[in-house]
């Protein structure tokens, strides 16, 4: 075969070879053009290749290369139409293989915590973390403990039936978590921090804001040296964490209670105006949320510590109304009512 | 309480640039709770003078009428009016349109030029009621138009240039039941003086302090001292009923009092002036001007002036004279001894009487007076001096021709000073902030204490004298003047400071270990809903559990709810109540409730006080599961759940038969839950079992339901078992199947105990099947399907050797069960 022949087959099939990938539809048709082109015993390139030997030494010097250049280009081309023909495989199968996942499929029945438990928890979580036991105490409680020890005379009127639930016996269901305070003193000593979350019960009507139980959580610390000025940074800490706020404002005024002295109602700005002034704060921009002050020194020797020696701080948190804050649970009812409809929300 | 801001500025200078509003921050900051701030004068803004010209009926309306009235701006306003009191000459107050009056007393509006009944009318004329003026011009008529004529106010003027300019502050009782001294303008006036470095004024200024109160006459007095330790009475004459001025009537009527008569007005005055009550006598109702004041006999009436009829039973403190009872000390005067309109002398009783036995008289009669409200929070017995200087000083002004006849005192109160001793290292100590000697002093001397000098031996401890009107309730300790200087010096500027604290070894808290691990296993692997129930119980849930006695049960004396009376002593109450209120909505439920339960019969480990032997009845922490479903294997499930929650807890358990358990269950349907303790005493921790259909039907619910009750008090006492990890076999298991036809009355358990006992090999027996049908001939009988796992720790096993071991397994069943192969 003559130099011109070798030259025009090879264009030949290049163009044939263009012309087939183009019509190549598939992956099938693509691997069929590999085997009649490049096939190793049967391709048509290799057919061209034998041909070559014919020619002598010069000519294959000039013509080898330009086989060996279409060998590259075929190689090339068709690897670059297999990823082409692969990725367009793959898209059709995924929009074939497309679920519908709005399609609720897979009922998950999850079960629920309490929000009071919830918030409770968290607030537990965050004084362990401090190092404050977590305390519990008798709800049926003791006239010692729940007034007496905790210096309320014998004249107050938290004592008087419209408060306080009574048995005929002189017992009584605690009116507040403080009455773990003494019990909290005498079993473990000083220096002491603690919370006692829980139950209490008062003797009240019943409303929207109202009911004759709910739950508190108690804190103390008592040591040598506890201030006035580690009650405030130690109330922040909790309604920042609870109110996730770092930047929460409080402020600190008098407030009168027998267990404690100075006593204190600590205020948080209004959640929902942010100080402005709304309904949920009447008007004032301020909610009260924490009763407290240092304790009363007749209640620390009622929990046979020295005055002298030992002080330290309470406080008194509605745990309750905080959980109602906290998720915007208008009426106090439905955290007692085991409602379904009301739990499956938290 | 309301407070005057006028009055308190007769005692102390207010800055100007302070508002109202400002006042009342600071008081609620360092005092007590202030809860409004009102300024007199919102309905009197544009109301005007006006003079009636004429009055001409109206045309289409008996009832109105159509006035002519000049407000001094020239024109004539045309005015229609329903007053059945109108005439010519009379000065009345003029609401011009635009201005904000008060309908029939109660709804706000804006006037505006209309047509009524066809005729213009071109304002009002008003009522008292309806420019907020009820209080200080009382009228017998709703349709009674205000008559201005006897005040003589010039016509044209506004009406607020003749009436209270001052502004109201409300103060929320319940933040100052501690302090006596502020039920009183002047105590709060003392407070603003400290707060504001403002100089006040002595309240003798106001008084006639040559009056001769301090007199030990006291031979018209018979005075039992248990029931009184301070009484005045003085006698005054030549005084009438007149009407009081009207910066008296306005006073009163910004206080919210009404005004009845100049004397009884002046005592109400005072007592809202120094916190005093005072109380006047007819002098000729009292039998020979002399005074007793005793307890009350058995059954013993008297008439108060608000007309009510009382029987006093309790002893409660009279005032009286030889005959009657002349009234109810400390709380009510009597019908009988009132000022009235014949009135021409008076006795002024000031008196001290012992807070305790006031509170408990007021309650027991429901009668709450000003006076028996201040009484109760342990008054200063000092003032009763005050408030007799001060009412002289008033009657003096307002009856130049009164004179005192005589006064009679009987006094035995202590007049001992508290003296208080206080290191002024104390006040860091508890502040967390560093006051000087001198800052405490200053605000110590401004709240009326007095220090001594200072002590050079002692130089860390102040000697406060308290005043006697801090020395009856508040003041007592140390600390006590510790609160009074940090208020004042301002809680706000106490900058907050973490505690250092020493660390110490932790303590365990089993219950708190084992009540979370049990919340999130409950709800986060069983998908149980947690709910929370009332401690007390309803007598119908009871009877609806089929219980009659009920001496067992815990009784409040005084329930809020009387169908709810009594504690409960299980869970299962509530939870019932809950599976029948929620299968309303949903068809399958779980919930389950962690609290306290209460049992009369048993006594918990908590003390009734320290030291004391006596222990609080038993009040355990329990856990109540319910489970309803429609599913058939409920009770396994219920078990399954038991047990996985034991297991997950890590405490030993044992699952029996039961010989009694609690009424509510299935009978045959029951198990309980028991573990042995370290002395190797059995304890039953609590039972599960079907509950039984008697009892869903009382209580209404449709969907079977299963019940599960732990002890957790007595679970948490148990110790816990750790897992020991086994060797995992090199070797592989080879598993063989069998089905055979059994009784159904053989147990699983029993199965499997007598099959592991044929070799040491079996390492596993599973269930892969139960078949039950009704074609067989007999209803006993159920088909299993047991895969038998079989594995060596020390070589491969063959399957030879295996197969005739499970030969003989399954012979060995056959004969021992009478069991047929499948």
């Amino acid at each position: 075969m003559s130099e011109k022949d070798y030259q025009s087959s090879v264009k030949k099939l290049r163009k044939d070879f263009t012309a087939d990938l183009l019509a190549a539809g598939n992956l099938d048709d693509l691997e069929a053009l590999d085997n009649k082109y490049l096939g190793r015993k049967t391709g048509l390139l290799n057919n061209v290749l034998k041909t070559l030997k014919d020619l002598d030494v010069e000519q294959k010097k000039v013509l080898g290369p330009l086989a060996n250049e279409l060998r590259d280009y075929m190689e090339k081309a068709l690897e670059s139409k297999r990823e082409e023909l692969k990725e367009l495989l793959w898209n059709e199968q995924s929009e074939k293989e497309k679920i519908d996942l709005t399609l609720p499929l897979v009922k998950d029945e999850k079960g629920h915590y309490h929000p009071n438990t919830i918030v409770q928890r968290e607030i537990e979580n965050l004084f362990a973390q401090m190092g404050f036991l977590v305390l519990d105490g008798p709800e049926l409680e003791s006239e010692f403990y729940n007034f007496d020890g905790l210096n309320v005379p014998a004249t107050h009127p938290a004592r008087e039936d419209q408060d306080t639930f009574w048995l005929d016996n002189g017992l009584l269901l605690r009116s507040q978590t403080s009455s773990v305070q003494v019990r909290a003193m005498r079993k473990y000593g000083a220096p002491l921090r603690c919370i006692v979350p829980g139950r209490v019960f008062r003797n009240e009507n019943v409303d929207a804001s109202h009911d004759h139980t709910f739950y508190q959580l108690e804190g103390m610390m008592v040591g040598k040296e506890v201030s006035v000025a580690n009650l405030i940074a130690m109330m922040k800490t909790l309604l920042s964490v609870v109110f996730g706020n770092k930047d929460i404002k409080v402020r600190l005024r008098p407030g009168y209670f027998p267990f404690v002295e100075p006593g204190f109602e600590l205020d948080m700005q209004c959640t929902l105006c942010h100080g402005a002034g709304c309904p949920v704060c009447k008007q004032s921009g301020w909610i009260e949320v924490l009763p407290c002050g240092m304790i009363h020194p007749n209640v620390l020797k009622a929990g046979g510590l020295n005055s002298d020696e030992y002080v330290g701080f309470a406080f008194g948190l509605g745990l309750t109304r905080l959980v109602m804050l906290k998720y915007n649970i208008d009426n106090i009812r439905l955290l007692q009512s085991g409602d379904s409809r009301f739990l499956n929300q938290f | 309480m309301l407070i005057s801001l006028n009055i308190l500025k007769k005692f102390v200078d207010l800055p100007e640039e302070l508002s109202a509003l400002e006042i009342a921050n600071l008081l609620t900051m360092k005092t007590m709770e202030v809860e409004g701030v009102e300024k007199l004068g919102e309905y009197w803004e544009k109301i005007v003078i006006g003079q009636i010209i004429s009055v001409e009926n109206h045309p289409q309306a008996d009832r109105l009428r159509v006035c002519q009235v000049d407000v001094g701006k020239g024109d004539l306003l045309n005015i229609v009016c329903g007053g059945i009191n109108l005439s010519p000459d009379m000065l009345v107050a003029v609401a011009p349109v635009g201005a904000k009056v008060l309908w029939h007393g109660t709804e706000e509006a804006v006037l505006e030029k209309t047509k009524i009944r066809g005729v213009e009318s071109e304002g009002m004329i008003c009522a008292a009621s309806e420019i907020a003026l009820g209080n200080l011009f009382p009228s017998g008529d709703e349709r009674e138009i205000l008559d201005l004529t006897a005040l003589a106010w010039e016509k044209g003027k506004a009406i607020k240039d003749y009436l209270s300019n001052d502004t109201l502050i409300e103060v929320d009782n319940k933040s100052i039941n501690h302090r006596p001294d502020l039920w009183g303008h002047y105590g709060i006036a003392r407070e603003l003086s400290a707060i504001l470095h403002q100089p006040l004024k002595f309240y003798s200024a106001f008084c006639d302090m040559e009056l001769g109160v301090n007199t030990k006459d006291e031979e018209r007095l018979t005075i039992d001292r248990n029931l009184c330790d301070h009484y005045l009475a003085m006698k005054i004459k030549n005084v009438s009923d007149l009407p009081s001025p009207l910066w008296l009537k306005q006073a009163l009527s910004d206080l919210g009092m009404k005004s009845i008569s100049a004397l009884v007005d002046i005592g109400n005055y005072v007592m809202a002036e120094c916190g005093q009550p005072l109380h006047v006598f007819d002098a000729s109702a009292v039998e020979n001007e002399k005074i007793t004041v005793r307890a009350a006999t058995e059954d013993e009436k008297f008439i108060g002036l608000d007309g009510g009829e009382y029987i006093l039973h309790h002893g409660e403190i009279v005032i009286a004279d030889e005959e009657k009872v002349l009234a109810l000390a400390g709380i009510l005067g009597g019908a009988d001894s009132a000022f009235n309109h014949k009135t021409k002398e008076v006795i002024l009783e000031a008196a001290h009487f012992p807070a305790d036995k006031i509170r408990k008289a007021s309650m027991n009669l429901s009668l709450r007076t000003d006076a028996s409200m201040r009484y109760e929070k342990s008054l200063d017995p000092v003032n009763v001096l005050w408030g007799a200087r001060r009412f002289w000083q008033l009657v003096k002004e307002i009856f130049p021709a009164a004179e005192v006849e005589w006064i009679n005192r009987f006094s035995s109160y202590d007049e001992s000073i508290k003296e208080i001793k206080v290191a002024v290292s104390e006040f860091a100590r508890v502040s967390g902030v560093d006051l000087s000697r001198n800052e405490i002093e200053n605000i110590l001397t401004s709240l009326g204490f007095v220090v001594a000098a200072q002590d050079k031996k002692h130089k860390d401890l102040l000697t406060v004298s308290v005043p006697t009107w801090r020395a009856t309730k508040d003041i007592n300790l140390p600390i006590d003047l510790v609160e009074e200087v940090l208020r004042i010096y301002g809680y706000d500027n106490i900058a907050l400071r973490y505690p250092q604290a020493q660390l110490n070894p932790p303590v365990a808290l089993p219950f708190l270990d084992l009540r979370n691990k049990i919340l999130d296993h409950l709800v986060l692997h069983h998908n149980l809903f947690e709910v929370y129930n009332y401690s007390f119980l309803k007598l119908d849930s009871i009877k609806k559990l089929g219980i009659d006695n009920l001496s067992k049960y815990i009784y409040l004396l005084n329930p809020v709810d009387k169908t709810r009376p009594v504690l409960r002593d299980d869970l299962i109450y509530n939870l019932l109540e809950n599976l029948s209120e929620n299968e309303k909505h949903q068809n399958k439920l779980g919930f389950f409730e962690i609290g306290r339960v209460f049992r009369k019969s048993e006594k918990d480990i908590y003390d009734l006080e320290p030291g004391s032997t006596e222990r609080l009845p038993y009040q355990h922490q329990h856990l109540g599961v319910v489970l309803a479903d429609e599913e058939e294997n409920l009770l396994h499930r219920m078990q399954s759940l038991s047990e996985s929650l034991f297991q997950f807890l890590g405490k030993n358990y044992i699952i029996e038969e039961c010989e009694t358990a609690p009424n509510y269950f299935h009978s045959s349907q029951v198990r309980q839950i028991v573990a042995y303790d370290e002395n190797q005493e059995k304890i039953i921790l609590g039972y599960y079992g079907l509950l039984s259909p008697m009892l869903r039907d009382s209580f209404e619910i449709a969907l079977p339901a299963a019940y599960l009750n732990v002890d957790l008090d007595l679970l948490s006492r148990l110790e816990k078992t750790e897992k020991r990890y086994q060797a995992i076999s090199k070797y592989p298991a080879i598993e063989l199947d069998m089905s055979v036809l059994i009784a159904r009355g053989v147990a699983w358990a029993d199965l499997c105990d007598f099959i592991k006992e044929k070799t040491e090999m079996l390492k596993k027996i599973d269930l892969v099947d139960v078949y039950r049908t009704s074609e067989w001939d007999n209803d006993d009988l159920h088909s299993l399907t047991l895969r038998l796992s079989y594995q060596s720790d020390i070589e491969t096993l063959q399957l030879d050797q295996v197969n005739q071991w499970h030969e003989e397994i399954k012979a060995s069943v056959v004969k021992h069960f009478k069991a047929v192969l499948r």
